[in-house]
């Protein structure tokens, strides 16, 4: 505490300080009413998981070996692994998905998907909830009746 | 006027400067959100990202030519971002995925009025 010959009185001091809180509480105030009302973003998660499941399916199409020819949407299995996809789709975005099929399994942005999948699983709502988007492309097998499947998750965040 | 008074008249004038940064903020801030530009920038940003990761994925070759009618932002395509911005100022980022195995694209513009993307063979570019 300042004496009596100090230079700036400990109550000025202090009131300058509480008015100082005031304004910043009253600016925090508008900003949030004012981020109520206006909508400054743009939610693309839903649509996001939808092009990264298709860039991966188009990305490990299958190539004739002889003519070169590409069957867009035939997946060969032995492009879909994770260090394949990690090199075909090079992004930064927080998208991520599990490629699951035939007992293995190639995950696409594998650092993004082991943090957001246990918050897509918690399906916890809000701003920054993930979302999770599944898929199935099922396996044709000849001379046998087992039902396989491409099982896409991805899961996106907000 | 005493050394007492001279330290009051700061105090009151480093107040006075506080509550001006306070209300240039709150001005910042209302104009930014009320103009629209941000939430434009956002959704520019954003649909050229998903564009360009879609044509990634075409099996064939493609060229799409995206309009921008009384467009008055720049844009700034490389390195698997998209930055859409008000003369340098202002960016807005969003993120589009290259293809290491491909030729991809460097693109800046200001103020364009169309942008084609393009898709030929391992190569990848964009003109205006």
């Amino acid at each position: 505490m300042i004496s009596k010959k100090g230079i700036i009185s400990f109550e000025t001091l202090m009131m300058g300080i509480i008015r100082m809180v005031e304004y910043i509480i009253a600016f925090f105030i508008l900003y949030a009413i004012v981020s109520m009302f206006i909508i400054t973003k743009v939610d693309t998660s839903r649509t996001e998981g939808h092009v990264y499941i298709n860039r991966i399916i188009y990305a490990a199409s299958y190539q004739d070996p002889e003519t070169g020819r590409v069957y867009p949407g035939v997946i060969d299995g032995e492009k879909m692994t994770s260090e394949a996809l990690a090199q075909k789709i090079k992004s930064s975005s927080k998208a991520a998905v599990s490629i699951s099929f035939a007992n293995k399994q190639a995950i696409y942005n594998e650092r993004y998907f082991n943090y957001l999948q246990p918050l897509a699983e918690s399906k916890i709502p809000g701003k920054s909830a993930t979302l999770s988007k599944q898929h199935y492309l099922f396996i044709l097998h000849e001379n046998t009746e087992k039902a396989e499947a491409f099982d896409f998750a991805a899961v996106t965040a907000r | 006027m005493g050394k007492k008074g001279v330290v009051k008249q700061y105090f009151v004038m480093a107040e006075l400067l506080f509550v001006g940064i306070i209300v240039l903020g709150m001005i910042l801030f209302s104009k930014g959100a009320a103009d629209g530009k941000d939430i434009e920038k956002n959704y520019l940003a954003r649909d050229m990202g998903l564009l360009l990761t879609a044509i990634y994925a075409a099996p064939g070759d493609v060229r799409y030519t995206y309009y921008l009618q009384n467009n008055e932002f720049d844009v700034q395509i490389s390195k698997g971002q998209v930055i859409i911005s008000e003369n340098g100022l202002r960016p807005i980022t969003y993120y589009y995925a290259e293809d290491e195995t491909m030729q991809n694209p460097d693109f800046k513009i200001q103020k364009p009025k169309q942008i084609i993307f393009v898709k030929k063979g391992k190569q990848v570019t964009i003109e205006s």
